[in-house]
């Protein structure tokens, strides 16, 4: 009865066990990347001049949204929201650029990087501690701090502009070696695997889904919410400050307005990739698979010539759809 | 139960607790020894879940001192409580429902590799041993608790608690979830755990349970002690009436008692 006790008993799990169970895990996530497929043969099929090249573009443009959705999971999987994220992404990405004019030169580019992702690390704790410490419903500070970050973007930048160091480009644009391994997408797998793993695999990873499914019996069992919900927001605040550098690096400047859509969807992203609204369920990888699908429909749209606000009907009624199927999921296991 | 002049492992002295206006727990002390288990009766509100949640941290006490064998306690958050090996199973509530039953045993008191990483295979072999002890039928590890029935889950409330070697051990209303069999299976539990030397606060609605497992009864009404007593020395009506009425059997007129009984 001892913790202490070395281990006897293995649990079991060998490799066909172990795919079992991933399978089983991430059942949603597979059935979305079989989406994705079948969606880039649709592509191809729309759109018979889309190649490889394409195929690198799309990567560029989605790694903004991608990691917006990584951003967001992290705080829906503790139960909360953040509508600040566009805004935040805006600021440091102003801030960015705005820098790297003022300041040119590879090296110090690497401070700036710097620099601005302790400024998402801060924006996230003010985000962090006013939900935590005034009580306020996270939706309604988070909307605030939207307004307060897209206030300072402006006064960073008055009017889009800036510029981004040649490397910090170089690290978005293009394939790597070969052109059908866009570096958007290596970049995205590396700052997934270096800051969601680790999260994931953490104490404070098993808290965040924690407070997320019950926050009183996280509570009662001696998890800290107050400072794990702090922390979400703030680890929201650094991943949204790499979506911001990464706008900067794939457009080459800062623009102080917050795009509103990227907001919106990283909530479709997060919720169509598995991860409920409700808290507690899902990861990063499912919103990422999600946000190359819902940006792929919109590529589709365009290529067919279809009006591009339908594009966003089609988006809300998948949206719809896939609330619909997942609590009728939810119903169905609740009763078994 | 041995009545020595023995530190007592819990001694609540003078706890009052009020919420607004309401004084939920008056100028409330009460005692528990090593091996001992206590019953707490009363009506709903009359303060028993209250006067608990003030020694589980929950919800600490406005006044009044908590010494946890013979030391004073400061307990402000069930983390404090955690660390004085109190421990408690509450009737529903208390599991995350969406992380597997390892992670609900060990949440907030993780096992972790020398890199400071989750050790999952640890957490699961430690809990298969566990249950193994507890109920060798539960083999459901690597789902999320939602999954499970109230019995299973409240197997797993236990098993974290007794994990974590408590010393002091609350039970609200441990199987008002749960089918008989599975009752009987945590009473023969909670035996096992007196026997092993664990003081228990049991919650209870049900009379039966208490008569059953207690060595003392505590009752409450509208936030104070009425009595406590030993099951052998009063009847069950007797215990009802202090329930009812607020009253110590002899101050209850023939009459009071009468109408309780019809």
């Amino acid at each position: 009865m001892s913790a202490t006790t070395a281990t006897i008993e293995q649990p079991r799990g060998g490799p066909a066990d172990r795919i079992g169970s991933f399978a089983r895990d991430n059942a949603w996530t597979l059935g979305l990347l079989g989406f994705l497929a079948v969606l880039l043969g649709f592509t191809k099929f729309a759109n018979p001049n889309y190649g490889l090249d394409s195929l690198q573009g799309t990567a560029t443009s989605v790694l903004p949204l991608a990691l917006a959705a990584v951003a967001q999971a992290v705080v829906v999987i503790s139960g909360g929201i953040d509508l600040s994220i566009s805004s935040q992404m805006a600021l440091t990405s102003c801030i960015a650029a705005t820098l790297m004019k003022g300041y040119p030169g590879e090296g110090v580019a690497v401070g700036i990087v710097i620099l601005v992702l302790l400024i998402g690390v801060v924006l996230g704790a003010v985000n962090g501690a006013l939900v935590v410490l005034t009580k306020v419903p996270d939706i309604v500070v988070t909307l605030s701090t939207f307004f307060i970050w897209a206030g300072f973007a402006l006064l960073v930048r008055p009017a889009p502009g800036g510029a981004a160091a040649d490397w910090l480009k170089g690290l978005v644009v293009g394939g790597l070696g070969i052109d059908w391994l866009p570096k958007a997408a290596i970049l995205l797998i590396v700052l997934v695997a270096l800051i969601w793993i680790p999260l994931s695999r953490s104490r404070l990873g098993l808290s965040l889904y924690a407070i997320g499914s019950n926050p009183l019996a996280a509570f009662r069992s001696g998890v800290a919410v107050n400072r794990t919900k702090f922390l979400a927001y703030v680890i929201t605040g650094f991943v949204a400050a790499f979506a911001g550098l990464s706008l900067t690096a794939s457009t080459g400047i800062g623009t102080p307005v917050p795009e509103p859509t990227y907001v919106l969807i990283s909530i479709a992203a997060v919720v169509l990739g598995g991860v409920s609204l409700a808290g507690g369920i899902g990861g990063v990888f499912g919103p990422i698979v999600a946000v190359v699908v819902l940006q792929l429909i919109r590529d589709d749209m365009t290529f067919m010539h279809v009006d591009p606000n339908y594009g966003l009907v089609a988006q809300g009624l998948i949206l719809i759809g896939v609330l619909m199927v997942g609590s009728l999921i939810q119903q169905r296991r609740s009763r078994a | 139960m041995t009545v020595a002049p023995e530190t007592p492992l819990v001694d609540m002295r003078n706890i009052n607790i009020s919420f607004g206006g309401l004084h939920a727990v008056r100028d409330v002390s009460l005692d528990l020894h090593p091996g001992e288990l206590v019953g707490l009766v009363g009506h709903n509100g009359a303060g028993k879940s209250t006067l608990m949640r003030a020694l589980s941290g929950a919800h600490p006490a406005d006044s009044g001192e908590i010494l946890i064998e013979g030391k004073t306690a400061t307990i402000r958050n069930p983390r404090d409580a955690k660390n004085l090996a109190i421990e408690t199973i509450y009737q529903t509530l208390a599991l995350a429902e969406n992380i597997d039953a390892p992670g609900n045993m060990f949440l907030g008191r993780e096992l972790t590799t020398r890199l400071g990483n989750l050790d999952d295979s640890s957490m699961e072999s430690e809990a298969r041993k566990i249950m193994k002890r507890l109920n060798p039928n539960f083999t459901s590890f690597k789902q999320a608790v939602v999954t499970l029935s109230g019995g299973q889950r409240q197997a797993i409330a236990i098993a974290r608690a007794i994990y974590f070697n408590a010393r002091i051990l609350i039970m609200d209303e441990p199987t008002a979830a749960l089918g008989p069999a599975e009752t009987a299976q945590v009473h023969s539990l909670v035996r096992q755990l007196k026997s092993d030397g664990i003081g228990i606060f049991l919650i209870s609605h049900d009379i039966h349970d208490v008569f059953d497992l207690s060595d003392r009864i505590s009752v409450m009404y509208h936030g104070r002690i009425v009595a406590t007593v030993k099951p052998a020395e009063v009847t069950s009506d007797e215990v009802l009436g202090m329930i009812i009425l607020g009253k110590r059997p002899g101050e209850a007129t023939e009459e009071e008692l009468d109408r309780l009984r019809t």
